[in-house]
């Protein structure tokens, strides 16, 4: 006869082979995926998942034997937000690095184009301030270009 | 340091961007609730202006000094400045201090040809940001101030001729807010560059809104300082 130790009254049945789990929850949309953090007897914390229709599946026994299947959307739920969290915060991380490169690189490109001696001769001051305040690289290097062209006249 | 009392349109309409967004009233509920909630001692002993007093600047320990500001009532809105110090505010609202940060520098960084965006402050009423040099950071600034009616102030130490990083309270240089926008500009010297180092602080009687950029090439500076004076 199986033996089930009562951890607490209303939740959690243990069988003598099973182990606690912890915030199980599905991983795909479609639920067939249970994922779960599981104690091992030697206090070791480790994540598993399985198939949720696999019957001889330890995992997916003990996820049902002590969750309710509400209590595994509510850490299916809270797992979905944290990841989009997560994933907007990389995302902002991302596109900052991405932007803080770009102004690098137009700001690079604005100080070595002044620097040149062909455009820092350049008599027309409105082509260099062109060149201070231009908002793309190309058209640092096509203002220059033209400051070169034009030599002494610019 | 020079000041610069007219600001051609151009550059007065991206400073407007930020200003404007400063003092919408939701934007100002969450700026004046984080302000509220730090610890400003002077401002707590009713001394917001002891900060940019003499006595104060004397009192200082001048060679071990960081560049920073010991005290500052206000809040900086530089983004970086704002994830790195891990403010009170919600997600979403550093997701606006990011847009309006990004909005702006996208108009006046770039515009003004400007490296590093250094300041973007919000002081409200007894607002100060105490004696300091910025001597971590020197370079040519251009530092925009706005303030409704011109009841605030900064003051410097002249540095020319000076040789040791000690400030001499008798070059110090007052100079009165003015209603709308003004523009300051100079270089801020390292530790070592003693005629150089500029001593300063500033204090409002009101809300006061200030955005310095630090330029680190002469001659984009000079650009600059010239095509504000045109104005
Ligand atoms: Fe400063």
């Amino acid at each position: 006869m199986e033996t089930q130790i009562q951890i607490s009254p209303e939740k959690i049945v243990l069988r003598e082979d099973s182990r606690y789990i912890f915030q199980p929850r599905f991983v795909d949309d479609e639920r067939t995926i249970v994922k779960a953090i599981v104690l091992f007897p030697d206090g070791s914390l480790r994540e598993m998942e399985a198939e949720r229709d696999d019957a001889d599946s330890p995992l997916v026994r003990d996820v049902f034997l002590q969750y309710s299947e509400a209590e595994i959307e509510m850490h299916t739920h809270r797992e979905r937000c944290m990841i989009q969290k997560m994933q907007a915060v990389e995302q902002r991380a991302r596109e900052d690095q991405a932007r803080r490169e770009q102004l690098d690189k137009l700001f690079q490109a604005k100080s070595e184009a002044l620097q040149m001696e062909g455009v820092k001769g350049c008599k027309d001051a409105t082509i260099t301030r062109r060149i201070r305040s231009a908002k793309t690289v190309t058209e640092v290097h096509s203002l220059a270009a033209y400051a070169l062209m034009m030599g002494t006249e610019c | 340091m020079r000041v610069l009392e007219k600001i051609n349109p151009e550059i007065v309409e991206s400073l407007n961007l930020f200003k404007d967004w400063v003092f919408r009233p939701e934007i100002q509920e969450s700026l004046r609730g984080e302000i509220s909630k730090n610890k400003y001692e002077l401002y707590d002993g009713g001394q917001s202006e002891a900060s940019t007093s003499l006595e104060y600047l004397s009192s200082l320990d001048h060679k071990r000094h960081d560049g920073y500001p010991p005290e500052l009532r206000g809040l900086d809105l530089n983004y970086d400045t704002v994830k790195k110090l891990d403010h009170g505010f919600d997600d979403a609202f550093v997701n606006e201090i990011r847009d309006i940060n990004f909005k702006t520098d996208s108009l006046l960084q770039i515009y003004l040809g400007a490296k590093i965006s250094a300041l973007k402050a919000f002081y409200p009423e007894q607002g100060y940001i105490a004696w300091h040099t910025n001597w971590n950071a020197p370079g040519y600034n251009i530092i925009f101030t706005y303030s409704p009616t011109g009841s605030g102030y900064w003051r410097h130490i002249d540095p020319t001729n000076a040789t040791s990083i000690t400030p001499t309270p008798e070059n110090m240089v007052h100079i009165s807010d003015t209603p709308g926008w003004h523009c300051k500009v100079g270089y801020f010297g390292s530790q070592t560059e003693t005629n150089k180092l500029v001593w300063h602080s500033a204090y409002t009687n009101e809300p006061r809104v200030t955005l310095a950029y630090l330029i680190y090439e002469e001659n984009i500076w000079k650009d600059i300082v010239k095509e504000i004076e045109e104005a």
